[in-house]
């Protein structure tokens, strides 16, 4: 399985504040998933989304994993009693929910986001900790999956009790090693005066852009809620 | 076994985020800045095995290893599937911010119910405290995200049957590979098994 990076070729918002595209991104989000009367609103930030991060490639490869839940749905929910409008409604809210993700955080980075929670107040250790999982996740990537590969390439039909020992002893030893290696990399940021914080989580100054860019988005999500919710419509 | 965005209801997620806070909260005030690393890359491979098809039958599921996180990280198991979901949610569009929340709480709990059910068991029994937690924990968990998809729509309800009928036998296997990984860390770590604070 292949694992995406966090990052996007093409960033179109490159010059906006981090924190002002992580929190510009969850307004966004939570007018998208909380639509309800008019689901084909969605697409109007979908499609124009869509075309602003051109590498279509890239954004269908992330989409499918998406995608999956709402193949779940369509089976279950009419099996339920349910319509398939609640289906597509489900399957629009999902789309246009990755499709901001895309467009606003993901192509932040890891130091990038990092930064922006920290800016936002949030606990350090858990920013600790989000670095290091993230840094460490691609080292152990490589230790987790050659070792299934070669218990693949060795053994291709085992039984299944014998395939359950065979990824047993690679999950545990795979365990087993990132323990030891957890004390080596404490030492290693011991000794270069990490103290709780690192060093990459830097600090960003607010510009008039950024205020615009956020009330941009303020307005888009409120004006999305209440087109949906028809009260615009009473104005 | 986490849920996307976009499905649940607005109260759903906000009292998944209120619990996930509190989690957090304790979590991380249980988890000293020198078990970060530790608690980081533990995370990240039981993330990685958690992708990992292993065969049952004619067909192959991928684990959730939540009784896993609970036996070796405690408490610190929530910080780290914090993570690991916000990663997962970011770098696999499985789950996303807003149901981070709901996840990390339903998760967060299953990896808690392990740990608390295996420190049940006496010392000689460590085998069978790891598969009762493997087990438990994947109960405990389908049983929150059911609960999660019933309380957000009522049409929702046949998909959340579905997924607690189908983490039956995943159960079954959570359980017997937590055993049989348990068995070979006692060996080599036997400080790290049902240890953590």
């Amino acid at each position: 399985m292949y694992l995406n990076r966090l990052e996007c070729n093409h960033d179109i918002l490159k010059s906006v504040d981090p924190r002002c595209r992580l929190s510009a991104g969850v307004m966004l989000i939570i007018a998208a998933v909380n639509m309800l009367r008019f689901p084909l609103l969605l697409g109007v930030i979908g499609i124009p989304l869509m075309l602003l991060l051109r590498d279509i490639k890239i954004v269908f490869l992330r989409l499918i994993p998406a995608n999956l839940f709402c193949g779940m749905l369509c089976i279950t929910i009419p099996l339920g009693g349910g319509g398939f409008n609640t289906v597509i409604l489900y399957t629009l809210r999902i789309n246009a929910a990755a499709l901001i993700y895309m467009l606003f955080i993901i192509p932040l980075g890891i130091g990038g986001l990092a930064s922006a929670l920290a800016a936002l107040k949030t606990p350090s250790k858990l920013v600790s900790l989000l670095i290091l999982t993230y840094r460490y996740l691609f080292v152990m990537y490589e230790r987790v999956f050659l070792s299934v590969l070669s218990i693949r390439l060795r053994r291709p039909r085992q039984t299944m009790v014998m395939g359950w020992r065979s990824y047993t002893a690679v999950f545990a030893s795979a365990l087993a090693s990132a323990v030891f290696r957890s004390r080596k990399v404490y030492l290693a940021m011991e000794t270069r005066g990490f103290d709780g914080v690192f060093p990459i989580t830097r600090s960003f100054k607010w510009k008039a852009s950024d205020t615009f860019a956020f009330a941009a988005a303020l307005i888009i999500s409120i004006g999305l809620l209440l087109i949906d919710t028809r009260l615009l419509w009473n104005i | 076994m986490h849920i996307s965005e976009g499905i649940l209801s607005a109260p759903v997620l906000a009292a998944g985020w209120g619990t996930a806070v509190l989690g957090l909260g304790v979590g991380l005030k249980k988890t000293p800045t020198e078990k970060l690393p530790e608690t980081a890359l533990v995370s990240s491979v039981l993330f990685l095995v958690s992708l990992v098809h292993v065969p049952i039958g004619p067909s192959s599921i991928h684990l959730t290893i939540l009784g896993l996180a609970g036996i070796l990280l405690g408490w610190s198991a929530i910080p780290g599937l914090f993570i690991a979901l916000l990663l997962q949610g970011l770098l696999l569009q499985f789950g996303g911010l807003l149901s981070l929340g709901v996840n990390t709480t339903v998760m967060g709990t299953a990896a808690l119910s392990a740990y608390g059910i295996g420190r049940l068991f006496p010392k000689k029994l460590v085998l069978a405290a790891a598969f009762a937690g493997g087990f438990v924990a994947v109960m405990a968990g389908s049983a929150l995200v059911t609960l999660s998809l019933f309380l957000s729509s009522k049409e929702l309800f046949t998909t959340a049957a579905l997924i607690f009928a189908a983490n039956l036998p995943l159960a079954v296997v959570e359980g017997v590979l937590t055993a049989l990984c348990v068995e070979f860390l006692r060996r080599l770590l036997p400080q790290y098994v049902f240890k953590s604070a």
